[in-house]
């Protein structure tokens, strides 16, 4: 009995030594995708128009009273995610728009492995607070899918009330829910299936998104948006001023609907009020985001000049 | 039309009508069942309600038991923004040990999810799912096996893209059977 207990017990822990899908970069991810050496986020190459903080260093006083819109994208994704709605943005010339990359994302998968979600966010609240030193007054934030939990736990965690309040508070296809519930799983078994691969549709999508998503970082992930859903169940108040909308696309393979829902019944104005919430029927996560796809439609982008410009408006208004 | 619940209620009522006969060859039992997901991380939206148990003689010697349940998040929403759910299953659940102290359970569980969609811009949303999973349990049972309390871990998929249903389920509870 117990030579049959011993022997299971070390079956298990050779298992849990043993990855089923080991993290290893093969000669495709080393030349052509983002995990390997060869593709970074501009910002790792030492781009300075990428972020608002370094691109306009010295603004003006014309320059400061400009609209600014930080773009902040979503897990495992870069800087490249919201590129379409800077050039759409900034064709009006009273809005900047400020592109972050969050910590452990863009460089070497090896980095993405170690890092964690409180990494990730570090950069949101740095390039805030770098705006507002610079003399910034009108902030807005724009998220999607990971980028949101992310700055929801920041509004939770107070870490606005000493900066200038954030005007707009904007969600697009936010996770607080994952479509695929073995997510939750993650802590348990993600240690033994180990690398999890999503390949891209497109040249461009595997240059500007991971293709493999580390074990560590499924839990990292999981243990974000469980915080965060725990956080809204509890509700919490945005700060004085923010005005916030959720944009929910309806089938979505990563972040399940009912996150809207969520967010909408946990998260509420400074003054008590309900936020604003819409679903829209897309399939595509992050519905903003159609270059690099090979599945978007004719309704996709009509959704997408609409959502822009709905956006433009609120935060012009 | 018919609606899960009142199917469940309909179902409840006739399996409780015959407890008065208390036909030796036939074990219903009653009790109070909670459900969450293992994920190893902090809080979460308990489900709990009751479940109805039935087993024969005639029946693989009462190994097999049928239970229905019914599981709901609504009293923990009447004071939190979880999302207001309701779960009923459907149990076939075999017993290794019915009469001894250790009673190591396996269970098979179909059913359906739903939860209030609550506003008017969430109504699109693809609330209900039916879901099925198993389970590998433990029972003690107490009192010449009068009451029991059970533990259950396993696996649940849903077979809607959107749900709820989270991957692995544990449950806890406590029967009491009429014997």
């Amino acid at each position: 009995m117990l030579r049959h207990l011993f022997s299971s017990a070390s079956a298990l822990v050779l298992m849990a030594g043993c990855q089923i899908n080991p993290l290893e970069c093969d000669p495709a991810c080393m030349d052509s995708w983002m995990d390997g050496p060869m593709h970074d986020d501009p910002i790792h190459a030492g781009d300075p128009t990428i972020r608002l903080s370094t691109r306009i260093p010295n603004p003006d006083s014309i320059t400061l009273r400009k609209r600014v819109i930080i773009a902040v994208h979503g897990y495992t994704a870069s800087t490249y995610e919201w590129k379409e709605f800077r050039q759409y943005a900034e064709n009006d010339t009273s809005v900047l728009v400020s592109l972050v990359l969050l910590g452990g994302h863009g460089a070497d998968l090896q980095d993405f492995q170690n890092s964690t979600w409180e990494d990730w966010g570090r950069p949101i609240l740095e390039e805030f607070s770098a705006l507002a030193r610079m003399g910034y007054g009108n902030i807005s934030l724009i998220c999607s899918s990971a980028g949101c939990p992310l700055i929801l736990e920041y509004v939770h965690d107070r870490a606005f009330d000493t900066l200038p309040f954030p005007r707009h508070l904007l969600m697009i296809d936010p996770i607080v829910v994952p479509t695929a519930k073995l997510l939750s799983a993650a802590n348990l078994i993600g240690p033994l299936l180990g690398n999890n691969q999503n390949l891209g549709d497109t040249p461009e999508e595997q240059k500007n998104w991971y293709q493999n998503r580390p074990a560590e970082t499924l839990a990292e992930l999981y243990e974000l948006i469980n915080l965060v859903k725990n956080q809204l169940e509890n509700g919490f108040r945005l700060t004085p001023g923010t005005r916030c909308k959720v944009w929910k696309s309806l089938h979505d393979a990563s972040v399940d609907p009912v996150s809207a829902l969520l967010i909408y019944k946990g998260l509420r104005l400074a003054d008590g009020s309900r936020i604003e919430a819409e679903l829209v029927s897309s399939k595509l996560h992050v519905f903003t985001r159609l270059a690099g796809r090979i599945s978007a439609t004719a309704a996709d982008t009509i959704l997408q000049q609409r959502v822009f410009g709905e956006i433009l408006t609120r935060i012009k208004n | 039309m018919r609606h899960p619940l009142a199917e469940s209620i309909l179902g409840a009522s006739l399996i409780l009508m015959p407890l008065k006969a208390g036909a030796q060859d036939v074990v219903w039992s009653v009790g109070v069942n909670t459900q969450d997901i293992v994920d190893f991380e902090p809080g979460h939206d308990w489900m709990w309600g009751p479940e109805i148990g039935f087993s024969h003689q005639q029946i693989f010697s009462h190994r097999l038991e049928f239970q229905t349940q019914y599981l709901t998040s609504r009293l923990e929403a009447a004071y939190r923004n979880i999302l207001r759910e309701d779960w009923f299953v459907f149990s076939p659940i075999w017993h290794f040990r019915r009469d001894r102290l250790f009673n190591p359970t396996l269970q098979a569980d179909f059913g359906y999810n739903r939860y209030d969609t609550e506003f008017d811009w969430a109504r699109s949303l693809d609330n209900s799912t039916w879901f099925y999973g198993a389970k590998a349990g433990l029972r003690l049972n107490f009192f010449e096996s009068r009451y029991n309390l059970h533990f259950a871990f396993g696996y649940q998929q849903a077979l809607s893209e959107s749900n709820v249903v989270y991957a692995l389920p544990f449950s806890f509870g406590i029967s009491h059977l009429f014997l």
